[in-house]
């Protein structure tokens, strides 16, 4: 057997991350090779460079023994690599053969389509590698599975024999993972190689021939699938060295501030994201959320904010219905948020920091009186926030995109803070941040937790979550997977609740 | 500190390399507008030399300027006041004759003593104006029907409704379509009046003046000073931000946008009572457009903008001179202007001002919301 | 009840061979200008240029008969100047990244000024410009159809454009859904991405898109100008750069559906027209009604299309 791919210490570096750090990475042709870790581990970077997105800083690229030098996508292309991105790349409006097609089309006459051809040439390509298909049919109008089957045809279609999937299964039904799995199957039984990335352990355990595990841009382990189990995998996917350990007391949760009962949301494609969830939480707690992002979280949380309507269900603060109120009324009631979309909803980049500071208390006094705003009590209460939660920054009239990111996440969490909320929302509150933001940031959220704010803390980040959270719920597709007390969570259990398996073995019999 | 001097230096670079960015953009534009000269034969060093002495070089220029300035300020600051909420009202100009005609009626058709009629009058004006920003605005702000096509639509449905009025119901004389005389109640003086004929001979520069600027302190405390004031400045800078702070997005459009028409309005009114003190049916067209491009010259800020506008006045003033003494059409101000623009708007043509180093990083975050239906 | 009086103002106002002559009249400028909204909008610009691009062509068209005492001198030079100031718009919005909405205020308020500019420094006149040496487009009799009763007045001895305005509809079509450039555009339209990850040169596109539109909106000007009068007259774009946005708009980007919208169009001004022969109402609301008629119609379109979505969720919402 040959080498498909191989990859020798590649390096690659985003400002202030090393993204890749001299990893390396083989796959024998004709394998199926899953490629594991948790989000920012550098799967995606990595497959990235293969595929000519990325440039690498360092490193070299063999395909099938020989050396290449991959500048750009097309590079990429021409050498047999296709990728399926996690967001497909597809026009809606156009037939399944359009897509397919798309970028070189068989022509007529030199100037015209050639639609027969189109038509043809797609029929034989999906009967050729058995994958159904019916040329006609608009995008707009199939199933994402069916939608990912074209992805695939496009590859094929430009002759790809490497074949990458990036968390091809993150966007499917059961169903359609199984179908999509068949489909994995006849390509290798065709001569396809297929590198398949994700961090759901049951799939790699059920498609793979070997794993490639990834933690913090580097490799931490390789193995053969027959060789491992779930347990070890998420050991070596979750497993890193805790550097960071937030000291708090015992939680002594009081009322409960927070209570959701059976709250179905929709997502911007009109699908249920967020079903039947219910969970409490209570005056001095922090419940973490844990969670592969996408599996309803970002709608959660805005449905409590109200950027987002409840479609059914009960969303209560301090025994307050909160659906039939609007954005600043539930911030009045004592809603705070760290969002998640830091730099859009968290911050108005062009507004000086003064400004960003005041958006939740500009209308009421001190900071105003009848319709005017005061200056001097805006200026001294940015001064002090900028203090007291030490802020970066020469002034409090520079503009927020002159700041670096961990502070403007302080210049959010101040604001958001100040306002000495009764439920405290932290949503991914510490992505992208370096490790002193980090510490800073956990420290605010058990303070407020300490002061009697109930706290909310959603992150993908299963450490962050653990050393956080007195109580975890995980969700998994909209739902709620399951909880368990902060302290005997255990990082491989979380993960395995996480990847959609209960300790049964079957996430379906998971919801409640 | 070191943290502290390199923000501090970066701040200093951002507002250097945008007034390099105008400058660069004016030369630019006078190299232009010389190119056009030199085709048409005539010396630009001359011209530009006329057109300054005009504006500038006398008593009776100056306030020519002055009173060409008066709407123009009033349009910029409608216009900028839309702009910065993220709203391209190009219905400036149909706002402002709505305002004037408006202006003109009650002017005329109400006796009244001079304190209530004038404000009265002014009102008229700002209602009218408003009035006529209000479709457009429900329907990007309910339907997301973009407000360029509807704005511009109603610019034109403006101008064919007022020359209906001023040809039928508000006739005044069978030979030409005007209203009748604005009493002198509602009049604003010119100073060549109040002075009695001893200062502003030759101008119908008026008190009208003041009232625009009054807008613009008033305006600059509001963006500055007032709760509404900073919802408008928010929503502008970043709707996503302002709705996540709780801010009512729909109010703040809405209530930006009729104020914004009210001040074009006003300015309507403020012409017709300083200058004409009648309406004659499309008395000054441009003015709702030269407005809107003095508001993009001046940076879409309140102060920046009257300045524009002021300079735009000023160099409409010189042109009309050069019309005279050397048959230049004055639309050459329009070119010149409006290439400023072209340069102006062009982040990317100046980057390799950018590229000298310590120019570094100055680029405009100012961006809208493209995501409407058009 | 009698309907038959409503028969009767249709037979009246709408439906004899004059009215529909001046129908597909009026509406050809409409029809390019909606061209010129598809081509961008398919590609995925917001061109609001169209307008000053118009009326470049208005005057340029006027400027090359004048000057060469060919009507065809006149649409070339027209469609030059499409070309260019298509270029220029594509240039400063697409790779000097100036704001395309700001681009286009400060195109059509310049056009405008640069056409009066022009007019009195060439023509040394102020307001409209006509002469005799100016060579409009002459009609075009088809042969055979023109002796057909009914069909031959109605579709023969328009002049070139309305011909070409009816083949570029065609055509777009073609080009759109038939070439593989057409398929590239739409892709670049609608998911830039995937058509950059497939090795078609966005801005390539996008360039080609709009120096296009430049292209069919000098064409709407020039039928302006020389079409029928032989004139230039300041500001006489009058608005149909912005009326072809709102047609594309409610003809759904499609160029049949642009075709027909503009017939709409055609009929309220050729009833407009009639209207105003008769002295039923005062020309001012007549001449306001193609704006009135955009507005009318962009409400209807935007509120069917909400009505559309909400009930999509409501259908999600049942189906979940």
């Amino acid at each position: 057997m040959t080498t498909a791919v191989e990859m020798l210490g590649i390096r690659k570096v985003f400002p202030g991350v090393v993204a890749n750090d001299n990893v390396n990475l083989s796959v024998e042709e004709g394998e199926i090779h899953a490629l594991i870790g948790e989000n920012g581990a550098g799967k995606s970077t990595l497959m990235n460079v293969l595929f000519g997105l990325h440039h690498p800083e360092a490193g070299v690229i063999k395909i099938r023994g020989k050396e290449v030098h991959i500048r750009k996508n097309a590079d990429a292309i021409a050498l047999g690599i296709g990728m399926v991105h996690q967001k497909f790349k597809l026009v809606p409006s156009f037939t399944v053969a359009e897509n397919i097609t798309l970028g070189s089309e068989p022509r007529h006459r030199g100037i015209f389509l050639d639609r027969k051809a189109v038509h043809d040439n797609v029929m034989e390509i999906s009967r050729r590698f058995g994958l159904q298909i019916s040329p006609d049919a608009r995008i707009q109008d199939l199933p994402v599975g069916v939608q990912q089957r074209v992805e695939i045809l496009k590859a094929l279609y430009r002759q790809a024999d490497i074949l990458i999937l990036d968390e091809p299964t993150a966007v499917l039904t059961p169903k359609e993972t199984r179908d999509l799995f068949g489909v994995i199957r006849s390509l290798v039984a065709n001569g396809k190689t297929v590198i398949f990335i994700t961090h759901k352990l049951r799939e790699v355990m059920e498609i793979s021939d070997r794993v490639t595990a990834m933690r913090d841009g580097k490799v931490v382990g390789v193995t053969k699938t027959t060789e491992t189990n779930p347990t070890q995998l998420a050991r070596m996917m979750v497993g890193r060295d805790v550097l960071l350990r937030v000291t708090k007391t015992e939680a002594q949760p009081k009322d409960v501030v927070l209570q959701i009962r059976d709250l179905h949301v929709f997502d911007d494609r009109n699908l249920k994201a967020v079903q039947g969830v219910s969970f409490d939480v209570r005056a001095g707690e922090i419940l973490g959320i844990a969670g592969v992002e996408g599996n309803g979280q970002r709608e959660l949380v805005e449905a409590i904010v109200g950027l987002r309507p409840a479609w059914n269900g009960e969303i209560q603060v301090k025994a307050q219905n909160l659906t039939t109120l609007n954005i600043r009324q539930r911030r009045e009631v004592g809603v705070s948020c760290v969002p998640e979309d830091r730099y859009v909803r968290g911050v108005a980049l062009p507004a000086s920091i003064e400004d960003n500071l005041i958006v939740n208390n500009y209308f009421k006094p001190p900071i105003a009186q009848g319709p005017l705003l005061k200056p001097d009590v805006i200026a001294r209460h940015a001064q002090e926030l900028i203090e007291t939660f030490d802020v970066r920054t020469p002034s409090k009239d520079v503009p927020a995109y002159a700041l670096s990111g961990g502070n403007l996440q302080k210049v959010v969490l101040a604001r958001e803070l100040s306002a000495q909320p009764d439920l405290f929302i932290a949503a991914q509150p510490t992505r992208g941040l370096d490790i002193g933001s980090i510490e800073f940031v956990h420290r605010r959220i058990v303070e407020a937790r300490d002061r009697g704010a109930a706290v909310l803390l959603v992150s993908a980040e299963l450490e962050e979550i653990m050393s956080l959270s007195d109580r975890i719920v995980v969700l998994y597709e909209g739902k709620i997977m399951g909880a368990i007390e902060g302290a005997r969570a255990t990082e491989e259990g979380l993960g395995l609740w996480m990847a959609g398996i209960t300790s049964e073995g079957s996430p379906e019999a998971a919801g409640h | 500190m070191r943290e502290k001097l390199r923000t501090i230096t970066q701040l200093l670079r951002n507002a250097f390399g945008r007034s390099i960015g105008i400058l660069l953009s004016i030369l630019a534009a006078v190299m232009v507008g010389s190119i056009i000269m030199l085709i048409e034969g005539q010396n630009p060093l001359e011209i530009y030399w006329l057109l300054i002495k005009g504006a500038l070089g006398s008593q009776r220029g100056l306030l020519i300027s002055l009173q060409r300035a008066t709407p123009l300020i009033f349009t910029a600051i409608a216009s900028t006041l839309a702009f910065r909420t993220g709203v391209f009202n190009v219905g400036v100009e149909g706002q402002f004759f709505i305002g004037a005609i408006c202006g003109a009626f009650v002017g005329y058709a109400v006796k009244l003593p001079m304190l209530i009629h004038l404000p009265l009058t002014l009102a008229a004006g700002f209602f009218g104006g408003a009035l006529w920003a209000f479709f457009p605005t429900i329907m990007r702000q309910k339907l997301g029907v973009s407000e360029i096509i509807t704005t511009i639509m109603t610019n034109y449905i403006a101008t064919f409704l007022i020359s209906y009025l001023t040809n039928y119901p508000l006739r005044h004389t069978p030979t030409t379509p005007e209203t009748p005389p604005v009493q002198p109640t509602a009049q604003l003086a010119q100073f060549v009046e109040l002075s009695e004929g001893t200062f502003g001979k030759g101008t119908q520069a008026h008190v009208g003046i003041f009232i625009a600027l009054l807008v613009v302190i008033v305006m600059y405390i509001i963006f500055k000073r007032t709760r509404i004031g900073y919802e408008w400045r928010m929503v502008g800078l970043s709707f996503p931000f302002s709705e996540f702070g709780g801010i009512n997005l729909d109010r703040t459009f809405i209530g930006g946008m009729l104020v914004s028409g009210g001040i074009a309005g006003l300015g309507g009114a403020v012409e017709i009572l300083g200058v004409w003190r009648e309406y004659k049916d499309l008395f000054a067209a441009g003015f709702g457009f030269r407005g809107n491009l003095a508001a993009l010259l001046g940076g879409q800020n309140v102060i920046g903008s009257t300045i524009a506008a002021l300079f735009y006045g000023g160099m409409e003033a010189g042109a009309l001179g050069l019309e005279w003494s050397a048959g230049v059409p004055r639309q050459l101000i329009d070119i010149v202007v409006g290439l400023i623009i072209f340069f102006m708007a062009a982040e990317g043509m100046w980057a390799f001002v950018r590229r000298i180093k310590w120019v570094r990083g100055s680029r405009a975050v100012h961006r809208t919301t493209e995501d409407l239906e058009v | 009840m009698d309907f038959s009086w409503i028969l009767d103002i249709l037979q009246r106002y709408v439906f004899n061979i004059a009215n529909l002559q001046g129908m597909l009249r009026l509406a050809t400028p409409v029809v390019l200008a909606g061209l010129c909204a598809l081509i961008t909008s398919r590609a995925g610009i917001l061109n609001i240029a169209g307008e000053g691009m118009i009326l470049f062509g208005a005057w340029f068209g006027v400027a090359g008969s004048y000057f060469f005492r060919s009507a065809w001198m006149g649409l070339l030079a027209a469609m030059l100047s499409g070309l260019v100031v298509g270029g220029l718009f594509a240039l400063f919005s697409l790779k000097f990244r100036a704001h395309i909405i700001i681009m286009g205020i400060a195109i059509n308020i310049f056009a405008n000024s640069a056409t009066i500019f022009l007019t009195r420094e060439v023509f040394g006149v102020a307001g409209a410009f006509s002469d005799p040496n100016i060579a409009g487009l002459p009609p075009i009799e088809i042969p055979i159809l023109k002796d057909i009763p009914v069909l031959g007045p109605l579709l023969s001895g328009y002049t070139f454009i309305v011909y070409l305005a009816w083949i570029l509809v065609a055509l777009t079509y073609v080009f759109l859904y038939r070439t593989p450039w057409g398929l590239h555009l739409r892709a670049v339209g609608e998911n830039p991405q995937a058509a950059e990850t497939l090795g078609i040169n966005v801005q390539r596109v996008r360039f080609g898109a709009v120096m296009a539109s430049g292209v069919f909106a000098s064409l709407a000007g020039v039928y302006l100008s020389l079409g029928h009068l032989q004139m230039f007259t300041e500001q006489m774009a009058a608005g149909r750069g912005f009326i072809g946005m709102a047609v594309n708009t409610f003809g759904g980007g499609e160029p049949v559906g642009v075709f027909l919208s503009s017939l709409l169009f055609g009929i309220v001004e050729t009833i407009g027209w009639r209207l105003q022969g008769e002295r039923i109402m005062p020309v001012y609301f007549i001449s306001m009604l193609p704006y009135l008629a955009t507005l009318a119609a962009l409400t209807i379109f935007t509120l069917r299309k909400q009505q559309a979505k909400k009930a999509a969720l409501e259908r999600a919402a049942r189906e979940a």
